[in-house]
């Protein structure tokens, strides 16, 4: 009897633990909850703020009139759809649904900024301009009238979160379908920097369709690409070549696996028109270091030569992995095409080339009539600060703006204050274009 | 109690005497030399430089304050309305739109680097596909540098990463492993800008997905099991 009480006892005491930590774990989750929702809440009221703020600046803007009006106005409304677009992609809601509301947040965004740009050129606003200045002014008082309903429509039900997912997802469902779904400026502003190799990077190249404009030559058969391949990894015991997949992007390329001596597999990607080698990455181990970053630059630019790329001019590398990653810029009569680029990745234990990645140069390289720079070295160096003391002999260079326009520019490079700049003036112009800081480690150089 | 009278007079004092050392050593170290006849140097050669832009001056610019430059200087104040002294004093430096040297209170850039993003781009790579090969997860690394790109998309690596519903791993938390060395290398190729999709901005697993629309996207290319699509 005495037993079965304790029994009953315990069974009870176990009871009540279990109701106190699943009372707990409850409220833990409401406080979970509770936060989340708020957090969600803060990003949606203030998509709304920021979209609100977009129209009524676009709105100003046609009819301010003064330069310095202009600017106050257009570089908010960039700053506003930049923030716009941050909080609109913490949303809980697929993002499939909100990528046409993303996308012309961005516009507004890259269209401030060139606006921003070009006022602060003295280029007049054009016909042009208005006329997307007034159709970016309706669509942005359009989404905003959507988005209030959307609050109103939470206020009024007391909404959860799930509900702010479905019912959010309805609105902007909606509104993606009536958002514009065309290209208004292309430009390519980074609202986040990241250091990369000098005008390399993710960055470097157009995501959106452009024409290849350096891939000559006939279509070729997967034959033909095998042997491209094999002349491509002279050098590499293969034992066995065969086709993975089928390229579709901007340039169609056949897709090759190699499977070389000791089982290491090199990846290379050859286009179909001209047979020219897109990428190539060799997944080997390097584990040790045997030779100089020096050295690595030499085989680099040897293997180049022998691949028919003459004239190409080493700029900046970066070590990581014992690897050296080498990028090659094109030059021609003495100017640096920043825009032709092809990297070199060389492994630093017995100077194999074990990648490279010519997207950026196949993309650009095209016969081009430089001009004539109307401006010397020395009158484009009384364009530059006199706070930045000037290092070596300028040199000239073709470099991509934001627009993808290519200019002319002397490329000086100076210090201020323990920190490297590299300053492009333009060499028609006298316009200082760009300023880039470079970054040097015991791992190379790079550029932001 | 006289104990503390005397503490805290001497505190007032050394309060007092800070107050106006300080802002005047302060200035000193931004407080700039007058220039003259026979000043040389970088500074002058910018006065001469100014001075031709604007078609006060015609000699050479040498960083040499001579004759020349002294007539050109008063030129200029006697245009500027300031008191034809020959000098570049502080208003005269104003007027040219000298600026003042900043680079003694100029502390050399420590903060940009460029490793910040690997861990967190492998991490992505790793939870999403660390049983594809190699450049399977150079490729995923390659999409998300794709959309930081892309309009549709958020701006920064870890905006796309953490987008709400955007990855699976990163939405039941697999994203928080530790990645591997494999994981490591593929997300530095991907951030030094190889692409084996071809600007690829959506990839998927057909076995697995369930989402219709993603099947209305042009296909570019495929990795082991994932298709990439834009």
């Amino acid at each position: 009897m005495d037993r079965q009480r304790a029994v009953t006892f315990v069974l009870l005491l176990a009871l009540v633990a279990v109701a106190v930590w699943g009372y707990d774990q409850y409220r833990q989750k409401n406080d979970y909850n509770v936060f989340l929702q708020n957090q969600y809440h803060r990003m949606f009221y203030e998509l709304i703020d920021h979209v609100e703020t977009i129209e009524a600046d676009l709105a100003k803007a046609m009819v301010a009139d003064s330069p310095q009006q202009n600017l106050v106005l257009y570089s908010d409304v960039w700053r506003q759809a930049f923030s716009a677009q941050e909080k609109l992609n913490q949303l809980p809601i697929s993002h499939l649904t909100l990528s046409n509301t993303s996308k012309f947040l961005t516009q507004v965004g890259d269209y401030g900024f060139s606006l921003t740009r070009k006022n602060a050129d003295g280029t007049p606003v054009s016909a042009d301009d208005w006329s997307n200045l007034a159709e970016l002014h309706n669509y942005a008082g359009y989404l905003a009238v959507e988005l209030q309903k959307l609050r109103s429509s939470i206020q009024e039900k007391n909404i959860s979160l799930g509900d702010l997912t479905r019912e959010g997802s309805y609105i902007f469902a909606r509104a993606s379908d009536n958002l514009p779904n065309r290209e208004f400026t292309r430009i390519e502003q980074e609202m986040v920097d990241y250091p990369t190799l000098i005008y390399d990077g993710p960055f470097s190249e157009h995501i959106q369709d452009i024409k290849p404009k350096g891939l000559v030559g006939d279509n070729i058969d997967y034959q033909r690409a095998e042997q491209v391949a094999r002349d491509f990894l002279k050098g590499v015991n293969i034992q066995s070549i065969k086709k993975i997949s089928n390229g579709n992007g901007d340039i169609k390329t056949y897709g090759l696996e190699v499977l070389a001596e000791g089982g290491n597999r090199i990846y290379i990607d050859i286009s179909r028109k001209g047979g020219h080698v897109v990428w190539m990455l060799n997944q080997r181990d390097v584990d040790s270091v045997n030779i100089s970053p020096t050295r690595a630059v030499e085989l680099a630019k040897k293997f180049l030569e022998q691949n028919g790329y003459k004239n190409m001019v080493s700029t900046y590398s970066m070590r990581y992995d014992n690897v050296s990653v080498i990028n090659f810029a094109y030059s021609e009569k003495d100017v640096v095409i920043y825009t032709d680029l092809i990297k070199v990745k060389v492994a630093l234990d017995n100077g194999e080339i074990v990648g490279y990645e010519a997207e950026g140069y196949l993309k650009a390289h095209h016969r081009r009539n430089l001009p004539e720079p109307k401006l010397t070295a020395d009158q484009a160096e009384e364009r530059i600060s006199m706070r930045l003391e000037i290092g070596r002999e300028p040199r000239l260079a073709l470099i991509p703006l934001e627009n993808k326009d290519e200019v002319l520019c002397y490329e000086f490079q100076g210090t201020f204050g323990g920190d490297d700049f590299l300053v492009y003036i333009n060499a028609l112009t006298g316009k200082e274009e760009r300023i880039l800081k470079l970054l040097r480690s015991e791992n190379g150089t790079l550029t932001i | 109690m006289k104990k503390a009278v005397l503490v805290l007079m001497m505190v007032l004092i050394l309060a007092f005497a800070f107050n106006i050392v300080y802002p005047l050593h302060f200035r000193r170290s931004v407080e700039t030399a007058t220039l003259y006849w026979g000043s040389t140097g970088e500074e002058v050669r910018e006065v001469q430089r100014r001075l031709k832009n604007w078609g006060y001056y015609d000699g050479a610019v040498d960083g040499i304050y001579g004759p020349k430059t002294f007539q050109a200087v008063k030129n200029f104040q006697a245009k500027h309305g300031i008191s034809t002294t020959g000098t570049v004093g502080p208003q005269t430096r104003a007027a040219l739109g000298l600026p003042e040297k900043a680079a003694d209170a100029y502390t050399p850039t420590r903060g940009v680097s460029s490793g910040d993003n690997v861990y967190l781009m492998a991490q992505a790579i790793y939870g999403e596909a660390r049983g594809e090969p190699y450049i399977g997860q150079v490729a995923v690394g390659a999409v998300i540098m794709n959309r930081v790109n892309h309009p549709s998309f958020p701006n920064t690596i870890a905006g796309v990463i953490f987008q709400p519903g955007a990855f699976t791993a990163v939405m039941d938390g697999q994203m928080f492993m530790q990645p591997d060395e494999t994981a490591l290398k593929a997300a530095r190729d991907a951030l030094n800008g190889w692409d084996p999709t071809g600007g690829a901005i959506y990839y998927y697993n057909p076995a697995k997905t369930t989402n219709r629309w993603i099947y209305s996207r042009p296909v570019v290319k495929v990795i082991g099991k994932h298709y990439f699509a834009k």
